[in-house]
């Protein structure tokens, strides 16, 4: 469950953007992200709060937008039109690096429920693009794959990660991508993933300038901590992220097993189904684990969930 | 020497101790204290505030499973004036009832029977040589005890609430009064219900429908029965939501528009401010696991100073104003009340959900070195004794 909206990205702070006072109250463009959302009461539609947005000059130094609610009360409502307004306004928005499409949390729309489109415009808009990120994966499309010479960083969160997008990301020509971040979900939401996958992903040529893997929120995380042991990427990470899953000990000993991993800087577990005993030695073989949120190893397997499922 | 406080309570809740230990402390004097039992069962109380008291506190009847047998027992001979009637059980199976934790009888006839004993209490307080004056009027309480018309008394006055739907009669009632007004998210609330109780979070998309609650539906020979759960459970699809809503209809409840809380720590909140003599004092910020927060529901807790901080300082004081306008305007008979507040996610606005006549109960939370029991002891002696010196 997701109960809170950024509030910062790329190390700027973010802002609601309140169309009201966009006139007198919006100065800081360049310092400052700027949230884009329609509340449940707005009486805007999301095209005219846009264009409130970038009525100022100034919007053109704004380094990354985030779009939150845009659709209202009518969830129906796809993301198509958003990509589009980002696309036609990529003359006025010469300084973007970021954009974040649906940081909506569980109080305004199940992430299962949030209704994404074909996102891949993006890139070819904006050449500059350093960061993306998509919460909701339903109608969610890489047009077939993204090719782009600048994204850092590819962020999809959900709460069940369809396979075509899996397999889209897996055939990307991503050559400077450091960090990528899948959010597996569960199968009750099309998160029907299979390990084999995920397993191109894993492969060293794919992101040579990967340095950050996350595949989080993961029903499969067991066999992927499996899979990890013969992946050629393993040993080129400095940080992987393998939380809000159901990891059981199983999934626990394969990490403990996997030499390659022995220099990560970062490994991020928790919100998992390891026992004490495992929870010790993995401590023991990762001092730097994050093991927080215990949700016990006594748990039936049946009652294991992810995080983010909804 | 007259007495301080007469109190209409459950002698064994830890209401009753709070308070009667706060008085204690303050008067070095035991409240007078009349059993709600001895009431319902109509056996002479009269002789209990003899002396009478200054001051008449209404406690809660809850807990008790005696009390809310007889109250039951009274819903059961009063007359609805709505019709068509709500949920109903006839006096003899009520009489055969046994005490289910969580068990969810009819929350109307409860209420009839708890208006029935608060009107007749109004009625003998008001004879014209009985000198003692309300804490918080019965007629107030009243109010409080009905989410529909207490929404309706927060409303005319302009004060920010989560609109409504009203009260619909059944699942197509409601999905009709949704299409009307556009809203895919809403909350049921038993008007007449307590905490969570009955409660169902609602929410459909262009082709999905869900509902989460604490209700649980058991089917028995003999019928549905619906149970209070600590566990929040959801209810997926048409088949299973109808069949939630078609139950908990009939206990009329209010719908509400389900306003997106702001959150902390990864859990939706809510907040509980608690207005005692118009002034906001004892705040309580509760954590949800689901979007129902409640505190029975073991959500947690969240400091609220970590919510000030967050609100900034004109925020949180327009929502502690809100709070103490709610009491001031709509109910300035009464002594304190315990106020739920929305907080959306911008941090900035907030709306009244429910003003709870016994919502003074937070143990162990201080406000300027008092808890809720010591400051209501201490602004009811600052208070006017008659009744007749307030509002005339």
């Amino acid at each position: 469950m997701i109960s809170e909206h950024l509030e910062s990205w790329l190390g700027f702070p973010v802002k609601l953007f309140d169309a009201e006072q966009s006139e007198k109250g919006v100065k800081d463009y360049e310092k400052t992200i700027y949230r884009l959302a329609l509340d449940w009461d707005a009486e805007l539609d999301f095209p005219t709060l846009f264009s409130r947005f970038m009525a100022t000059s100034a919007a053109a130094r704004t380094p990354a937008i985030i779009i939150g609610q845009f659709h209202g009360d009518d969830s129906s409502h796809p993301s198509e039109e958003v990509v589009q307004l980002l696309v036609a306004a990529r003359d006025g928005l010469p300084n973007l690096r970021g954009i974040f499409i649906g940081d909506i949390i569980s109080e305004e729309n199940e992430i299962s429920w949030i209704q994404q489109s074909d996102i891949s415009p993006l890139l070819a808009a904006y050449p500059q693009l350093e960061h993306l990120r998509v919460r909701g994966a339903e109608g969610l499309s890489l047009g077939g794959r993204l090719a782009h010479s600048n994204l850092k960083s590819l962020i999809i969160e959900s709460g069940g990660l369809p396979p075509r997008v899996v397999q889209e990301v897996a055939g990307s020509q991503l050559p400077a991508l450091e960090h990528l971040e899948l959010w597996l979900g569960t199968s009750g939401y099309g998160g029907d993933s299979t390990v084999d996958d995920v397993k191109p992903l894993l492969q060293g040529a794919l992101f040579p300038k990967l340095k950050y893997l996350g595949l989080r929120d993961s029903e499969i995380v067991d066999q992927i901590a499996e899979a990890l042991k013969t992946a050629p990427i393993a040993g080129r990470l400095e940080k992987l992220d393998l939380s809000l899953g159901v990891l059981s000990d199983a999934g626990g000993q394969a990490l403990i097993d996997n030499a390659a991993l022995k220099g990560l800087k970062s490994l991020d577990l928790h919100h998992h189904y390891l026992s004490p005993e495992m929870m010790t030695k993995i401590k023991r073989a990762f001092p730097i684990v994050n093991l927080d949120d215990a949700e016990g190893s006594k748990t039936d397997p049946n009652d294991r969930y992810v995080a983010v499922g909804e | 020497m007259t007495p301080a406080f007469g109190l209409f309570c459950n002698p064994e809740s830890r209401r009753v101790e709070g308070f009667c230990a706060a008085a204690g402390q303050r008067l070095r004097e035991h409240p007078r204290l009349v059993p709600w039992q001895i009431l319902l069962e109509d056996r002479p109380w009269e002789p209990l505030l003899d002396p009478m008291p200054r001051f008449l506190r209404l406690e809660s009847p809850g807990r008790n499973w005696r009390v809310e047998k007889l109250l039951l027992l009274r819903g059961a001979r009063a007359t609805d004036p709505e019709s068509p009637a709500w949920r109903r059980i006839p006096g003899s199976v009520v009489s055969d009832l046994e005490n289910e934790p969580g068990r969810i009888h009819s929350s109307r006839q409860w209420f009839l029977g708890w208006r029935d004993t608060l009107q007749r209490l109004s009625g003998w307080a008001n004879q014209p040589r009985l000198s003692a004056r309300w804490l918080c009027t019965p007629e107030d309480v009243l109010t409080m005890f009905d989410k529909a018309a207490c929404q309706e008394v927060l409303e005319k006055a302009g004060l920010p609430v989560a609109p409504s739907l009203g009260i619909p009669r059944s699942f197509d009632d409601l999905w009709q009064r949704m299409r009307a007004t556009g809203y895919r998210r809403i909350f049921l609330k038993p008007c007449h219900g307590s905490s969570a109780s009955g409660v169902v979070a609602l929410e459909a998309s262009h082709d999905e429908i869900q509902a989460f609650s604490s209700v649980e539906l058991v089917e028995t020979p003999a019928g549905t029965k619906l149970y209070n759960r600590r566990r929040i459970q959801v209810f997926r699809g048409a088949g299973e939501v109808r069949a939630l809503v078609e139950e908990i209809c009939p206990e009329r409840c209010l719908a509400q528009v389900w306003v997106p809380k702001a959150g902390l720590g990864g859990q939706p909140l809510d907040v509980r401010v608690v207005v005692i003599a118009g002034r906001a004092r004892h705040v309580m910020v509760r954590l949800g696991r689901g979007p129902i927060t409640n505190s029975s529901l073991l959500g947690g807790k969240a400091d609220p100073s970590v919510l000030r901080a967050r609100m900034g300082e004109e925020s949180w004081l327009r929502m502690l104003s809100v709070c103490e306008r709610a009491m001031t305007e709509c109910f300035p008979r009464s002594l304190y009340a315990g106020i739920d507040v929305l907080i959306e996610p911008d941090f900035r606005t907030s709306r009244i959900l429910e003003v709870n006549a016994f919502g003074d109960l937070l143990p162990w939370n201080l406000h300027e070195g008092r808890d809720t029991y010591a400051w209501e002891v201490e602004e009811s002696l600052n208070l006017p004794s008659q009744v007749s010196a307030i509002g005339s």
